[in-house]
This record gives structure tokens, C-alpha cells and sequence, in this order.
């Protein structure tokens, strides 16, 4: 009986993401997330931001349980871990 | 406040006549009508009053003009949106033509029921599902002090240049700022982002008092304590007001 013999290919694992962004919308949140070392997914990551900023939305940089109050950002930088996009804000 | 046209579909109005005229009466609409506020007089009877079995609280202005009526209520614009279930089809086509509706017709209006069901099912799962991820991304962004109170309290408290605002649970009037003493309010802000679930909008409120308060105030429709209403352009005064008193304090 032949013996049969199974290769197993090894691709290099995708580098972890280092950056998220999640953007508040009528479905709750959609994210995008990003490595910094990806040129592609920074380049998909900062058109989505500056599409984003151009409809008016507000950026804030944020960490987890509200320990830090993060600031503001107005460009996009691939260094960011965790961004939040809300819709113009409006009376009601 | 909602304008209903009374004369078919023209200003964007849905017929609204027309959908009356289904359930309630056989009268012809030309141009223009009365709508009689009391019951059973005139032509147009009791119309009034069957709304009302559904919404008391409504109130009517320009009952008697033509043309235009106002409603001051929304429930009654989505009811008259609403699609007759096919019992309230059946008893309609019974009372226009005396004749009970063919089983073709009935089946047609079952079929429709159920879609109608259907799709609100769908809707139904598709806002919890929203509401859910929105509660997730609120939650992740507080501190446990503030998650603990949202459980317990339904509220979570932030707090800007020794200021302290309490968000509600909510979306839409539910953010206070807080006086010295303990249950007083000072302010109350209608404010929020555009088309977003509950949670969204919490936190939202949150990031923009924590980030830029001045322009949360400028935006935001603010309320007194007793319910009074502070002019837009006073906004932005009001809040460097009681801010800048609190910083020079601290």
C-alpha cells in the first residue's frame, strides 16, 4: 500500500492589526482596522477617515473604560490604536 | 408637527383621504373639506372621534378651515401610513360594496400581512442588533464607575472643568448639568448625532462634553431647570458663564 503523503504549506501570518476605527452609523458601529507596517491598509484606513472628516464627522482618539479622555484628532495618523467617528452632532 | 393634505397626494402628502375613506365613510373628497372636531356632525362623522379612541392626547387647530388641517402628533401620521391588515380590508370592502371580498382578494391581502409581518420582524431584529453593537462600543469607552452607574442607575456622570453633566439612558433631551447640591439640575440639552441607536449617541454626548463643552452648548437646544427654554445665541454666553465661574473656583 502506497504510502500517501500530505504537505502542509506554511504562509506567514498577517501582521495584527494596530490601529481601529470604528464609525457610528444607523446599524451601530462599523469597524475598520489597520496595520501600521500594511501601506495598503493605512492608505484604505486614511481615505476612510478623510471621507469621513470631509461629511463632518468628529474624530476622537480613545482607550479603553474611559481611563484616558483622548483628544480630538483632526489627521489621520497610521500610529493611532483605537479611533472613534461621530456624525454631526445636532439639536433635537 | 405634521401637515396633512386634504386633498389627495399633492405637497408630497400621502393620501390620506383616500385611506380614510377605506375604513370610514364613502364620501367623496373634491378640492377641499371640512374635518368636524365634534362627533356626528355634519357629513364628516365622528372621523374625530375615532382618532381619538386611539390618541387623546392630540389637539386639532383650524378644525372647520379647508384645504389644511394641523396635527400635532406623529402617532396618528404613521397609523394613517400604515397598511390595512387584510381583516380591516375585508370589513372595508364589505362596508363600501355590501358584498363580502372574493377569496382571491382575501388570499391577496393574507399574503401582504404576512410580508408586512415579515419585514418588521426583520426590522425589529435589525435595530436590537444595532442597539446591541452600539451598547458594546458604549460600554468599552467608560470608566467602571460610569458602567456601574449605567447599570444601576441608568445615568453615568462626566465631568468638565468641575462641571458634572449626567447622561441619561437615551438619545434625544437626556443630558443634565448637575448643581451643587445633590438632585439639582441646572441645565438640560437636547443633542445628538445623526441617525444613530441609543448607545452611539451616549457616547457621542460623552466624547463632545468630555472634548469641546462650548460647542456641544452652541449646538444643543438648552432648557432651564424650570423648563425654559435659553435663546440659541445665548448659548455660548450661558456656558462661559457658569464654566468659567466653576474654573476660578477650583
Amino acid at each position: 500500500m502506497d504510502q500517501i503523503q500530505t504537505e502542509t504549506e506554511t504562509k506567514p501570518a498577517a501582521p495584527p492589526y494596530t490601529g481601529e476605527m470604528a464609525i457610528m452609523g444607523r446599524e451601530g458601529d462599523t469597524k475598520i482596522i489597520w496595520s501600521k507596517t500594511t501601506p495598503v491598509e493605512v492608505d484604505v484606513a486614511k481615505m476612510a477617515f478623510d471621507k469621513l472628516k470631509k461629511d463632518g464627522y468628529s474624530a476622537y482618539s480613545v482607550s479603553d473604560n474611559g481611563d484616558k479622555k483622548g483628544d480630538p484628532v483632526k489627521d489621520f495618523d497610521p500610529n493611532m490604536e483605537r479611533l472613534v467617528m461621530v456624525p454631526p452632532m445636532q439639536a433635537g | 408637527m405634521v401637515i396633512a393634505n386634504m386633498t389627495g397626494t399633492t405637497n408630497g402628502c400621502i393620501d390620506v383621504w383616500g385611506v380614510w375613506n377605506v375604513t370610514y365613510t364613502n364620501t367623496a373628497v373634491t378640492t377641499a373639506m371640512t374635518v368636524n372636531a365634534g362627533p356626528n356632525i355634519g357629513t364628516n362623522t365622528a372621523i374625530w372621534t375615532v382618532w381619538n379612541q386611539a390618541y387623546t392626547s392630540t389637539s386639532i387647530t383650524g378644525a372647520g378651515a379647508t384645504d389644511v388641517i394641523y396635527v400635532n402628533n406623529q402617532g396618528i401620521w404613521t397609523n394613517w401610513n400604515k397598511q390595512l391588515s387584510a381583516r380591516e380590508m375585508a370589513a372595508a370592502h364589505q362596508a363600501a360594496t355590501g358584498r363580502r371580498a372574493s377569496q382571491e382578494d382575501r388570499d391577496r391581502w393574507k399574503r401582504q400581512d404576512e410580508e408586512q409581518r415579515l419585514r418588521q420582524e426583520a426590522a425589529a431584529r435589525e435595530l436590537k442588533a444595532a442597539k446591541d453593537k452600539a451598547e458594546v462600543l458604549l460600554l468599552r469607552h467608560l470608566s467602571p464607575q460610569q458602567q456601574e452607574d449605567l447599570r444601576t442607575k441608568n445615568s453615568f456622570t462626566v465631568e468638565v472643568d468641575g462641571c458634572k453633566y449626567r447622561i441619561h439612558r437615551g438619545s434625544h433631551g437626556n443630558v443634565q448639568m448637575l448643581g451643587e447640591t445633590a438632585g439639582q439640575i441646572r441645565k438640560s440639552f437636547c443633542i445628538q448625532p445623526r441617525d444613530c441607536p441609543e448607545g452611539d449617541a451616549m457616547l457621542a454626548q460623552k466624547l463632545m462634553l468630555e472634548h469641546d463643552a462650548e460647542e456641544f452648548w452652541k449646538i444643543a437646544n438648552v432648557t432651564h431647570h424650570d423648563g425654559k427654554s435659553i435663546p440659541k445665541k445665548d448659548n455660548v454666553l450661558e456656558f462661559r458663564r457658569l464654566h468659567h465661574k466653576k474654573e476660578a473656583a477650583a
